[in-house]
């Protein structure tokens, strides 16, 4: 049966089969950004927007995904999300970058909510997303200086 | 795989649960976890989501919290901020993704995640073999009980909600019924091995809550901050000069604590007794904030 996405402003038509949203972004729309890594909702490297709120794409059924407005990395280039990546760029905020679409998201999303965010607030928005290579302090100071206060 | 219906309203949610293999869908972030390792696979999911049953409101003195309400919305609610327990658990669940995903109903149901329950390798007591793996094996994470299963409670709002008093709605076709939230636990037995005490077609449709408690505290210790559940979580509430506990992560069910001895019927297991130390200093320090 098919069900109608719709990602990034585009609407589709696919065949969920039962699977989650992530491995429809990846295997049907080739949209490659968004990361499968644990597969359990541990690490957030696949996480998009929902309704403009991250989520586990890993873990959400594709089908519960149909009516609402999905959002991958690809969707966020323009505005404040042009900023954090730049910022990323800038602060070198990754090593291997595996887990850098699922942090652009959040820190995407914190940065809409809270323009300015202390350290606090940082750690506590950003606590969903894992960095194995440990590139935490330079993700702290990325978010800092698209806030504009590094 | 599974078959998917969205229901517009509790009662065809209902009709639709009683189907052979129907499984309820809320945020999903425990169940996609259970089918991807073989625990569970439904024929049909019922998604909750168009159901009806988000949001909380004001009931009374106190509170009515939709099952289908996100722990996000929960945390973040200002009518929930006088249960300081609750939204302090809320808040600390998880990791902030899964909380906007994760529902207050599944968060109370959620299966426990004992590594020898979820293993696909391993057919434990609990999932209905004959061996409690833990017991033998590894158990540095796991409760401090006697008993068949020595798995963790994992979740973080049901010692939480107990401590407030709260209830839990609980609807069928044959009705509705309200029980204790204690009540929605049970003790798995030989022919039950059920951690939840709900009949086939039964759906929690929502948590009450009477008036806010004087003071309230949630404390908790997790391997880590995020995506981490409570090795062991201490609820404490005061209404005047009674003060009542809960804790998670120190039976296989959410368990209340007596304030004068709360290590009572608690001794450990060899690779556990540690969070006897924890659970004691935890108390100490929420009874201490009240």
């Amino acid at each position: 049966m098919e069900i109608t996405l719709e990602v990034n402003g585009r609407t589709y038509s696919i065949a969920p089969a039962g699977r989650r949203l992530l491995a429809v972004l990846r295997d049907d729309l080739e949209l490659l950004g968004t990361k499968l890594a644990c597969g359990e909702g541990a690490c957030g490297a696949c996480g998009v927007l929902l309704d403009g709120r991250p989520v586990n794409a890993c873990l959400l059924f594709a089908e519960a995904a149909e009516g609402h407005e999905i959002v991958t990395i690809e969707g966020l280039s323009t505005g404040r999300a042009a900023a954090v990546q730049a910022a990323f760029v800038a602060e070198d905020a990754l090593q291997c970058g595996f887990c850098t679409p699922g942090q652009v998201v959040s820190a995407t999303v914190l940065l809409e909510r809270t323009p300015h965010p202390t350290r606090e607030e940082i750690h506590e928005t950003m606590a969903g997303n894992l960095c194995r290579c440990g590139a935490y302090p330079k993700i702290e100071r990325a978010i800092l200086r698209a806030a504009g206060e590094a | 795989m599974s078959g998917y219906t969205r229901p517009t309203s509790v009662d065809e949610a209902l009709e639709l649960l009683t189907g052979e293999g129907a499984c309820v869908l809320a945020g999903g972030t425990d169940l996609a976890g259970q089918i991807d390792r073989g625990i569970t696979a439904p024929a049909l999911l019922v998604d909750l989501q168009d159901a009806g049953l988000g949001g909380i409101e004001r009931d009374g003195d106190g509170l009515r919290i939709g099952a289908a309400t996100t722990l996000a919305d929960l945390a973040a609610d200002a009518l929930a901020a006088p249960y300081a327990v609750l939204a302090t658990a809320a808040g600390l669940a998880a990791s902030p993704l899964l909380r906007n995903q994760g529902t207050v109903g599944g968060n109370l149901c959620q299966h426990t995640r004992c590594w020898y329950y979820r293993g696909e390798e391993w057919n434990c007591w609990l999932g209905g073999g004959d061996t409690c793996f833990a017991q033998i094996g590894d158990h540095r994470k796991h409760n401090l009980e006697e008993g068949e299963c020595i798995s963790a409670h994992p979740s973080d709002l049901a010692p939480a909600l107990a401590v407030c008093g709260a209830t839990v709605v609980v609807r069928s076709l044959d009705g509705e019924r309200e029980i204790p939230l204690l009540d929605l636990y049970r003790r798995p037995t030989d022919d039950n091995r059920s951690l939840i005490a709900l009949a086939r077609g039964e759906l929690v449709v929502a948590v009450r809550l009477p008036a806010p408690p004087d003071g309230s505290a949630y404390l908790r210790t997790g391997a880590r901050q995020a995506f981490s559940f409570p090795l062991v979580s201490v609820a404490a509430a005061r209404r005047g000069d009674s003060v009542t506990l809960a804790a998670a992560g120190v039976a296989n069910i959410p368990r209340a604590l007596d304030p004068v001895d709360p290590l009572a019927g608690l001794p450990g297991h060899p690779q556990s007794a540690w969070k006897r130390k924890v659970l004691a200093t935890l108390v100490e320090r929420a009874l201490a904030s009240l």
